[in-house]
């Protein structure tokens, strides 16, 4: 069972090539950290193998199906539901379901019973499953998306979330009661506007639970949860970022803990940068950032970021003696800080 | 399998032709970046998860077709490509 639960061989991978790493070991059935030499590929590249790679297994085998697809056809669904349950099973069940009318197909799924239905999920070629699962009624997608959650199937469930219909999102996030599930499934999420459609539809206290379950939780919760927030665009982003500024202090300290460990100052940055100014003081004035190495991952990250302007601009929100402390550290590592007062004009101020 | 060769420009090129094989297309452009050892293992990698999962699906299908009467299975075996 693949797990976003990652060795060190894997914490040195941004979040997304350790999200698409974990699915490409997933399709091939190895161990994930045995994959993390692939980290030398961009996230968008491991997904395009992991895609090209699925299309050569599922269409090697689809003549074969066919036939089964048309005869199936001949038969009476409660007889054929006793025939897929009996002597098909859940594998093949997957196989020729994508070959069938999605109507009838999705006439037959409603028959099966749940586990089996799951297992079959499981093995479905996510190219044929958008139209099934797209027309699959609410009841049986939060049924499905209920068991794939309690399996810890969360690759599979980010497929799954990726495909069900858009009133669909509401339901079964409310279905997934645990908040560290949530995060696991939305890490895995094909694409990112529909992490947007996840977010949109969760009820504002939900949302501040799971903003904080991640960050009062372990390093690898805080990487989904920080995979998440920057995988959101604008306003979206913006909320997420203004939850988590307003965290107790105990929880931010944990939040900085945790950023230092996975090493994702690059990540976090701009989002507190997107904070306003009364929460984007509080956080990078946080006792607990004043360290040396804090401070060098932090001047290290600017020099990786597309655009420094906002983080910079963060920076100078830097209490005197703490920003006199990272200029020091910046030079020890011989990096040296734009200042601020260079980029104002450029931006038009704050 | 046996990993293609995988040193030098030769051993890529026979990398690239496995990866193909594997993929049943061009790969995609951009993996340059890997080491010709590198672009060995991927290659052998998705090789054996497409043999893996063809071997899966025949083990299926052979398990389903004990359910089938004798008399059909030859028929069955035929429509199925086992």
């Amino acid at each position: 069972m693949a797990t976003p639960q990652t060795g060190a061989a894997l914490s040195a991978l941004s979040l997304a090539q350790r999200a698409e790493v974990i699915k490409l070991a997933r399709l091939c059935r190895v161990d994930e950290a045995s994959l993390a030499w692939l980290g030398k590929l961009d996230a968008s590249l491991i997904r395009t193998l992991r895609e090209q790679a699925t299309a050569a297994m599922f269409d090697a085998d689809r003549k074969r199906f066919h036939n089964m697809a048309a005869a199936s056809r001949l038969l009476p669904i409660p007889i054929l539901v006793l025939i897929i349950e009996k002597v098909i099973g859940p594998l093949i069940c997957a196989r020729v379901c994508g070959l069938v009318p999605p109507a009838r197909a999705i006439e037959i799924a409603e028959k099966l019973k749940l586990p089996f239905l799951v297992d079959a999920c499981m093995e479905l070629d996510p190219r044929s499953a958008e139209a099934l699962i797209a027309g699959f009624p609410r009841h049986l997608v939060v049924a499905i998306a209920r068991e794939l959650a309690q399996r810890g199937e969360y690759v599979t469930m980010g497929r799954f979330i990726d495909l069900i219909a858009l009133d669909a999102i509401g339901p079964v996030v409310d279905a997934i009661t645990d908040d560290a599930r949530l995060l696991h499934i939305a890490f895995f999420a094909e694409g990112t506007e529909r992490l947007g459609d996840i977010v949109e539809r969760i009820a504002p206290a939900r949302l501040q639970a799971v903003v904080s379950h991640a960050a009062t939780g372990s390093a690898e919760l805080w990487g989904e949860a920080l995979a998440l927030i920057s995988g959101v665009d604008g306003a979206l982003q913006q909320k997420l970022a203004a939850i988590t500024g307003e965290l107790p202090e105990a929880a931010l300290n944990n939040i900085v803990r945790n950023t230092q460990a996975i090493g994702r100052w690059d990540v976090l940055l701009p989002i507190v940068a997107r904070m306003d100014a009364r929460l984007q003081k509080r956080v990078i004035n946080l006792p607990v950032i004043q360290d040396d190495a804090i401070f060098g991952d932090i001047v290290r990250a600017v020099f990786q970021l597309p655009d420094i302007r906002p983080v910079i601009l963060l920076l100078a929100q830097l209490e005197e003696g703490a920003r006199s402390k990272l200029d020091a550290v910046a030079r020890q590592i011989g990096l040296s800080l734009p200042d601020p007062a260079l980029l104002l004009p450029l931006i038009g101020g704050r | 399998m046996a990993a293609p060769a995988a040193g030098g420009v030769d051993g890529r090129q026979s990398s690239l032709s496995a990866l193909r094989a594997a993929l049943d297309r061009a790969p995609p452009a951009g993996l340059e970046a890997l080491e010709a050892d590198e672009l060995a293992r991927l290659a052998t990698l998705l090789a054996d998860a497409k043999r893996r999962q063809k071997a899966q699906v025949d083990a299926a299908l052979t398990e389903s077709l004990s359910h089938v009467p004798m008399l059909l299975r030859g028929a069955v075996r035929k429509i199925l490509d086992l």
